[in-house]
């Protein structure tokens, strides 16, 4: 095609841009190769994924000075993900939260598989997995509230920085070693002063398929370090898993139901510990629709401390990338009883990848 | 307990964990270790690798492939393997990820040499034009994957694990090269009589319940005027169902396809209601007992609805 500019003197710069605009269209041969002179390419953007939670809460306590919403409504959490490879050789996450006005970096860390053999590594912040429910983030959580045993530990899922090592062995049936060597960071539980005070992780996970549809999995997981009380912290789980799916009917039935129990034990001056568990039922009964059923318990055994709940919930999935829950929960403290009703709506934009089985 | 009493433990745990890998485990492994994700795929590198090969499949002939949980029972299987073959165009990208990176199997990862998407070489259609968002349904940017129903791209795909094998097991190349002609004839013979077949029905309107029969319709020249999910993966409306029913009466539409994975129920309904004929079949090998090659699937494809469309001309 013959173009014909006219005279540069007649034409304003804002004329120029325009004609320099046209003759380098996007989308054809020639707008692929620009980044060449202009270095800005984003072919290698990394997958970009935004989840955000909203929650509605009410309950039936007069004392609602607690630190988690328990009336009204506001933003959960908005979670921002990054995920990509770095090169041939790795891949990295980022996971960044925003929460009452606080931007905090939830997970970041580069993960490998180039030792071959079954062995991975990831290094970098993450969710500690020692157990099930630490392992989660928000918005993955099967109940809105954390369990009462994760939430007597802290306030927020424990995180750290380390150098993780997993296996996978080389069995018919899934089974996965992993230990990792962590900085040691949990307020109260891992806070020694003295620097080469790490803390250590190990997690065992076993799965085998009881049929087609069905799985049952077993695992545990256990990290200990020091504490600035003088004495060791340890936080343990073991957790048991069945699943039901039918293979022909995947997108309208499923089941779930898990047991955990975690114990955190913390010596030197005030020495503490408490253990819990928890049960979970979930069933899906319609493309769209999900129930759940849970029973958690606190320190069952101490009858000054006892505390336990039980929640009920329905969920209505339009699709895979939103979900709206509604969850009753009756709660028994040693001080109190009472009633608590969550509204959350879930959903997510952008390249998210998958949540792990 | 202090640290200088942990540090050693952790050590002597990672050499505990280290002495236990078989190091030789899959050095010297006789067979060529394959992870095929559909039953179609492993029907494929069987037959080109016969016995040099040893093929575990994901996902069941009656499964929607989109839909798998990405099980830790699949990572197993995945640990040793030495070829994926797997459909691709983000057919499998809800699940293979996960199992990719559980496996800890560098082969099997992108840029491995283990790595085999089997849309190498077909002409991939219904590539979105523009930008692509979700309010249309679960949609395939890089086009539609389900090319594997198209007779002609099974032989492309043959192709393409014939090359993979043979860059894998150089010894082998003319086994596999031979299988390959034999595979290709025999089923260029069954592609011409199938299209012998469905020559007297090419231009005929039907409607399917989800976007994955293009490639079928295409190459049997029929038509999809319509779906029942008129946007993949999302539910329709009453709205639409109303206005399907009006079309398929007004434009004497004799046939609905569907897959045999998802629910009949509404769908039934709509055929009751308009006189069309049903069709639920199988999209894959091993989507019904009887269906163990690439020819028992085309040849019941072609049956079914050829029959469906004759009885659909009956007044």
């Amino acid at each position: 095609m013959d173009i014909r500019l006219p005279s540069a003197s007649c034409l304003c710069p804002a004329v120029l841009l325009f004609v320099a605009a046209s003759l380098t269209p996007t989308g054809s041969a020639w707008g692929a190769g620009e980044s060449t002179t202009t270095g800005v390419s984003r072919a290698f953007n990394p997958a970009l994924s935004l989840n955000g939670l909203f929650l509605f809460g009410l309950d039936t306590r007069s004392d609602t000075e607690s630190d988690e919403l328990t009336q009204g409504i506001e933003v959960q959490e908005v979670e921002m993900r990054l995920t990509s490879t770095i090169d041939a050789y790795s891949k990295a996450d980022a996971s960044l939260s925003f929460s009452n006005d606080e931007i905090a970096f939830e997970e970041v860390y580069i993960r490998s598989s180039v030792l071959g053999h079954g062995i991975g590594l990831r290094a970098g912040r993450f969710y500690v997995p020692y157990s099930i429910e630490n392992s989660m983030h928000t918005h993955q959580l099967p109940f809105l509230r954390r369990t009462l045993q994760e939430s007597s530990v802290a306030t927020e899922n424990y995180r750290d920085t380390g150098l993780e090592l997993s296996w996978l062995a080389p069995t018919s049936f899934y089974l996965e070693a992993s230990t990792a060597l962590l900085d040691g960071n949990l307020p109260g539980w891992f806070d020694s002063s003295r620097s080469k005070d790490y803390a250590y992780h190990g997690r065992l996970s076993a799965l085998v398929d009881l049929g087609e549809a069905t799985t049952a999995s077993l695992g545990g997981g256990v990290v200990t370090g020091r504490n600035s009380r003088g004495g060791s912290s340890t936080l343990s789980s073991v957790a048991f898993t069945l699943r039901w799916r039918p293979l022909r009917r995947a997108i309208y039935h499923s089941f779930h139901a898990r047991a955990e129990y975690t114990y955190a034990d913390r010596t030197g001056t005030e020495s503490y510990s408490s253990g819990g568990f928890d049960s979970i039922l979930q069933y899906q009964f319609g493309r769209r629709w999900w129930s759940g059923l849970r029973y958690d318990n606190l320190d069952p055994s101490d009858q000054d401390q006892n505390s336990w709940r039980w929640s009920t919930q329905i969920a209505f999935v339009p699709s895979e990338f939103q979900v709206l829950r509604a969850e009753l929960s009756s709660v028994h403290t040693p001080n109190d009883q009472f009633r608590e009703f969550f509204l959350q709506y879930n959903f997510t934009i952008g390249s998210h990848p998958a949540h792990r089985y | 307990m202090g640290s200088t009493t942990l540090l050693p433990r952790f050590v002597a745990c990672l050499l505990v964990l280290g002495s236990t890998i078989p190091f030789s485990a899959n050095a010297h492994a006789k067979t060529i270790k394959v992870v095929a994700t559909t039953t179609d795929i492993a029907y494929l590198f069987e037959a080109i690798g016969n016995s040099q090969v040893e093929v575990r499949t994901l996902a069941k002939g009656y499964q929607d492939p989109h839909y798998l949980e990405a099980k830790p029972s699949y990572i197993a299987r995945m640990r040793d393997a030495d070829l994926l073959g797997y459909v691709g165009l983000e057919l499998e990208v809800g699940w293979l990820p996960l199992l990719v990176e559980g496996a800890r199997n560098s082969r099997l990862g992108a840029g491995g040499q283990g790595n085999v998407p089997l849309s190498v070489g077909i002409e991939i259609r219904d590539v979105p034009a523009g930008e692509v968002d979700r309010s249309k349904g679960d949609l395939h940017p890089l086009g539609n994957p389900h090319y594997w129903l198209d007779p002609r791209n099974q032989i492309i795909m043959a192709e393409t694990i014939a090359t993979a094998l043979a860059l894998t097991d150089p010894d082998h190349r003319e086994d596999y090269s031979a299988n390959l002609a034999e595979f290709r004839t025999r089923l260029r013979s069954a592609i011409d009589r199938w299209e012998e077949e469905m020559a007297p029905f090419r231009g005929r309107k039907i409607v399917c319940y989800h976007t994955q029969w293009e490639y079928l319709t295409d190459w049997m020249g029929l038509e999809i005027v319509d779906y029942v999910e008129n946007r993949p993966g999302i539910p329709p409306s009453p709205r639409h169902l109303h206005e399907l029913k009006q079309r398929i009466v007004g434009e004497h539409i004799p046939l609905i396809l569907m897959s045999n994975f998802f629910e009949t129920g509404s769908v039934e309904k709509i055929a009751k209601s308009t006189g069309a004929i049903l069709v639920v079949a199988p999209a894959s090998i091993k989507g019904e007992d009887s269906i163990t090659d690439p020819v028992k699937l085309f040849d019941h494809l072609v049956e079914s609805i050829t029959a469906a469309l004759s009885d659909g001309d009956t007044p």
